[in-house]
This record gives C-alpha cells, sequence and structure tokens, in this order.
C-alpha cells in the first residue's frame, strides 16, 4: 500500500514537472530549459516505472531501449531543419505504434499478476488503445510520406471513399464493443489492428498539402490520448497524465490552425473544400434561396464600395507622392540624364521600410539563408526590414520561424499576420519569396474558391511588391492570383529562388 | 488502479493543458509541436511496464510485442526531444 502511495506521489510530482517545462516552452528564453526539463521528467519516469514494477532484471528491455535510442538519435541528428515536418510526423506516428503495440499486450493479458481488478475497464481501453493508435501510426506514416514527397503530396479520394471510410469507422466501433465483453482473444485484436489502420489510411490519403500543417497537428493530439488511454489500461497515472496534457495541448494547436484558416476541422477531414466549386450553384437551391442571396448581394455590393473607397484613398496617396517624384524628377533631370533605370533596382534602393513575406517555396528552395543576405543588404542601405509570418505559411505551424531562425534572422524581427497586416500599406516595398495563397487577394471576394474567407497578408496594399516565387501557377489551392497581373508596382522574378535573390543583390 | 481515478486525471490534466498552451505565440508553435511529440513518447513507460512485467511469465511473442513497443516509443522519445532541442537552440543564438 505504502508503495503505490509513494508512486502515485511520485507520479503527480513527474507530471507537474512535465506542465512546468511545456509552460517554459512559451518563452523563446526559457524554451530550451523547458525542453529538458520535460525530457528529464520523461526519464524519471522511466527509471521509477522499472523500480516500481520491479522489472529491472528483464534484459529485453535494455536491449529494445537500446537500439530506439540509437536510431532516434541518429535520425535527430541528421535530419535538416526543411525536413522537420515530416520527421515530427514519424516519430508522431512511431509514438502511437508503440500506444497500439501497449494496447495489444494488455488486451492479450500479457504482463498481467492474475485477472485484472476491473476486466471490462482494462478490456475496453486495451481495444481502445490500439485503435486511436493505429489511426495515428498509419495516419501519420501517409501524412510523412506525403510531406516527404514519396507519395504524391495531392489529396486522393477514391470511389466510394466517404462510404468505406464510415463503413470502417463503424466496424471499428464494433470491434471495439466485442473486444470490451471478450477479452484475450487474437482475431478481435487482429481486426481492430487492421481495421481502425485502414481507417488512418483513409482519413489521411483525402488531406492534401495545404492543410498538412492542421493534420499533424491533430494526429500529435491523437497520439498523446492514445498514450493516456494506453496509461488507463496498465493503470499508470504518469502516463495518463502526460498523455492527456500532449493531447489537449494538440487539440488547442489544432484549433488555433483551423481559425487561422477560417475552416473547419470536419471539412479538412472530409477534404470537402479542396476542390475549386466554381461551377454554377443549382436552379434549385438558387429559387430557394433567393431572398438569401439578393440580401448576400447586397452585403458584397457594399464590401466592393468600401473596398473602392480605400482604393481610391490610396490612389490619391499614390498620386501626390507620385507628382511629388515627379516634380523631384524633375529638378534632378541634368543629373540623371538618361540612364534607364531598372525599376526593380530602384524599387530596391528607395526602400525604406521593407516587408518580406516568405512561404513554402523559399523552403522548398532553402533560400533563407539569402533572404536573410537581402534583408542584411537592405538594412545596410538604411532600410527597417520586418518579416510577415502567415500562420499557415509552410507545411507545419511556426514553419517559416524555424526557417528562418536557422538562418538567423532574429525572432524580433518576425510579426505575426495580426501584428503586421495594417503595415503594408506603410510600407515602401513587399517582398514575397515562394509564397502565393497566403496573400492572395482573391481570398477576400472570390467566394466559392477553397481559399475564400482565408484571413491573407495584404501584400496588395504595398505600393511595391517583388514577387520571387517560382512560375505563375496558381498555389495550392488553385486559385489564380490577382497580383500577378496587377499593372503598377508588381515585379516578377521567376525563377529559382535562391538565384532570384542572388541577382537582386547584385542590383543595389 | 481505480478506473475513476484515472479518468480524473486525465480530465484534470487535459483542461491544465489545455490552458497552459493557449498563450505560446506562433513563433513557438513548430518546437512546442514538436516538443510534445517527443512527450507523447510517454507510452514508452507503458510499453516498459507491460514487456517487463510479460517477462518470464508470458513467453516469446509477448517479448517481441513488447521489445517493438519500446524500440518505437525509444525513438520517438530520442528523436523528439533531439529535434526539439536543435531547434531551440537556433532561436536562441545571440544576437549581436
Amino acid at each position: 500500500m505504502t508503495l503505490s502511495i509513494i508512486q502515485i506521489v511520485v507520479s503527480v510530482v513527474l507530471s507537474v514537472c512535465v506542465l512546468v517545462g511545456i509552460s517554459m516552452m512559451s518563452k523563446v528564453k526559457t524554451a530550451v530549459a523547458g525542453n529538458l526539463l520535460s525530457a528529464l521528467a520523461m526519464l524519471c519516469g522511466v527509471v521509477a516505472t522499472l523500480c516500481f514494477n520491479d522489472i529491472l532484471s528483464a534484459w529485453t528491455i535494455y536491449v529494445a531501449i537500446l537500439v530506439g535510442a540509437l536510431i532516434g538519435s541518429l535520425m535527430a541528428s541528421r535530419a535538416q531543419m526543411i525536413q522537420m515536418p515530416q520527421m515530427v510526423a514519424l516519430f508522431n506516428g512511431l509514438g502511437g505504434g508503440a500506444s497500439a503495440l501497449v494496447g495489444v499486450m494488455t488486451y492479450m493479458g500479457w504482463g498481467m499478476n492474475g485477472e485484472p481488478e476491473y476486466p471490462v475497464f482494462v478490456n475496453f481501453t486495451a481495444i481502445l488503445a490500439i485503435a486511436v493508435g493505429m489511426i495515428t501510426l498509419i495516419g501519420s506514416l501517409v501524412a510523412a510520406g506525403k510531406l516527404a514527397r514519396i507519395i504524391d503530396g495531392k489529396p486522393k479520394v477514391y470511389p466510394a471513399h466517404s462510404a468505406i471510410t464510415l463503413c470502417m469507422l463503424v466496424l471499428s466501433v464494433v470491434f471495439i464493443v466485442l473486444g470490451t465483453l471478450h477479452g484475450n482473444s487474437v482475431w478481435i485484436a487482429l481486426g481492430a489492428f487492421l481495421l481502425t489502420g485502414g481507417f488512418g489510411y483513409m482519413f489521411a490519403i483525402r488531406v492534401g498539402g495545404a492543410d498538412m500543417p492542421i493534420t499533424i497537428s491533430l494526429l500529435n493530439s491523437l497520439s498523446g490520448v492514445a498514450g493516456s488511454i494506453a496509461g488507463m489500461a496498465i493503470g499508470d497515472i504518469f502516463l495518463v497524465a502526460v498523455g492527456g496534457i500532449v493531447g489537449a495541448s494538440g487539440l488547442l494547436l489544432t484549433q488555433i490552425m483551423c481559425r487561422a484558416m477560417n475552416r473547419s476541422l470536419l471539412s479538412i477531414l472530409m477534404g470537402t473544400t479542396r476542390k475549386p466549386t466554381q461551377k454554377q450553384p443549382d436552379n434549385k437551391v438558387q429559387t430557394d434561396n433567393e431572398n438569401e442571396q439578393l440580401v448576400k448581394r447586397v452585403m458584397d455590393l457594399e464590401k466592393k464600395i468600401k473596398e473602392l473607397e480605400e482604393i481610391v484613398k490610396n490612389l490619391e496617396g499614390r498620386v501626390q507622392t507620385l507628382s511629388a517624384q515627379l516634380d523631384e524628377a524633375e529638378q534632378q533631370k541634368p543629373a540623371v540624364a538618361e540612364e534607364a533605370k531598372d525599376p526593380v533596382a530602384e524599387a530596391l534602393a528607395n526602400a525604406k521600410n521593407v516587408i518580406i513575406v516568405p512561404g513554402y517555396g523559399m523552403a522548398l528552395a532553402q533560400a533563407q539563408h539569402q533572404v536573410k543576405q537581402l534583408a542584411d543588404k537592405l538594412v545596410s542601405k538604411g532600410a527597417t526590414v520586418r518579416y510577415a509570418i502567415h500562420p499557415v505559411a509552410g507545411r507545419m505551424p511556426g514553419h517559416m520561424n524555424v526557417l528562418l531562425a536557422e538562418a538567423d534572422v532574429s525572432y524580433e524581427d518576425l510579426y505575426e499576420m495580426e501584428a503586421i497586416n495594417d503595415d503594408f500599406g506603410k510600407a515602401d516595398l513587399a517582398i514575397v519569396i515562394g509564397a502565393n495563397d497566403v496573400l492572395n487577394p482573391a481570398a477576400r471576394n472570390a467566394e466559392g474558391t477553397p481559399i475564400y474567407g482565408m484571413p491573407v497578408l495584404n501584400v496588395d496594399q504595398a505600393p511595391e511588391v517583388i514577387i520571387c516565387n517560382y512560375d505563375l501557377k496558381p498555389g495550392y489551392a488553385g486559385v489564380e492570383n490577382p497580383l500577378y497581373t496587377r499593372e503598377r508596382g508588381v515585379h516578377l522574378e521567376l525563377g529559382d529562388a535562391k538565384e532570384t535573390l542572388q541577382r537582386l543583390m547584385s542590383l543595389f | 488502479m481505480n478506473p475513476l481515478i484515472l479518468v480524473a486525471v486525465f480530465v484534470v490534466c487535459t483542461v491544465v493543458g489545455y490552458f497552459i498552451i493557449s498563450n505560446v505565440p506562433s513563433l513557438l508553435h513548430t518546437p512546442l509541436m514538436s516538443g510534445m511529440n517527443a512527450l507523447s513518447g510517454v507510452t514508452l513507460v507503458g510499453a516498459l511496464a507491460s514487456t517487463g512485467l510479460a517477462y518470464g511469465l508470458n513467453g516469446v511473442w509477448a517479448q517481441v510485442f513488447g521489445m517493438l513497443a519500446i524500440v518505437l516509443a525509444t525513438i520517438n522519445v530520442f528523436g523528439g526531444f533531439g529535434v526539439t532541442h536543435r531547434m531551440l537552440r537556433m532561436f536562441n543564438k545571440k544576437k549581436h
């Protein structure tokens, strides 16, 4: 009895350590220490488990730990920053797989001393751990494969996809119920194993590149939940606690990202709005909703008028600055003579207030160091340079921040969308590197497109915009970007971002 | 262990975890997520307990499954914490 009380106390203390570690990770200064604290708490948890269960003599444990530690450390030290999303997805999946295996063992009654006190609860949680763990494992592997481009990153929809997925889900539930009632059955365990794995595959294969950050975050949450449920099955408080913490925080991260993309979690999982639906609405629907549509139209028109007013205001401002510039130019005419200047070079040389917008393309081209060099050069010419980070730029949350940090960009220069979006109008120059959807003005008014309603960076308000994208193809969402065809102040620099940036640097 | 206690622990930790994360700046989302990811390898504790207790009691299959579970979870833990540490160190490079 005293042992179990000590066990509970130790578990609670370690869980609190993990919580403190996580909360320390919310500030840059304390984040490293927070991570180490969590790792230390985990190590103590492992040692405590070995002692409390009196299993120090089982040699198989140490062999397995050694192998895992070796592989894990190697992978961690070899991974490049660009590979982070798929690494996180892969690790995450393995954790889920481990939980599923723990579920299998508990369900089969392995490692149980005699009959469990609460057999129904143990059976239920064990089989549930198999289910959630397998969904996490297979889902994460698919996600990692998509991110690493081992399998096609586009959403894949099989014939009768929804029906099959639903069938698998229902059957999984049936197996969970069966497993709860009858413990220790190889067939039920196997059935649950395969069905939930299939479900994980079906749901992950349908999600496409742009929604990946959200999927990974969700899977991360799931792996925590899987661990927690496995902890319930074997009656380990520490495992239940930490799994619960991970599950909840993963869910919160998922929510934050969904909000940033203005999409519901369900629509992402169902892959519904991924295909652009620009076709005409059904006639039936039209007659039904005529009134509603009229109201909507009026509202849209009002919105448009407001936008136009703003544009006029902007134009007035620009006319003023232009006429001022003209005057100036006229005065300096003899000095400048007839040197025909590259408008891009001019924009770069004259910019005092620059905002850089990085996107996934920067990650692909590995151009973050060149971006930093360009920024340094701009700063040395007396400009202020800030970075505008869209919450879902890249393939996982905060992806851009990590890459820019790798290139030694100070995190104080990185601004979240809300903090900087009003400043684009005041900036002299916006430089876009490998980003498209996150700044596509079409998101504001192109109803029926996948990005409609997603908050975007107001790059279009900047007087001068340099876009360094690989090509002019629409971004992942498949919506044309009207910025590309804007007549004034937009300079397209196509090709590999690394080379383009080198060229830009040589211009001024 | 009484199921009610376990479920209660789960609920409490879920709520606390939810509130602790809600004020993390998006700057740190990637390291945070990978840190969480490392923590989800905590299932290692469960794998150890199951395997250890089954040792000498439940035969070869139990050990095979158990060792596999331990390997997977340990990769998760070491890989996760390692990657997170590397990322965070980059954020902390001294500015000049």
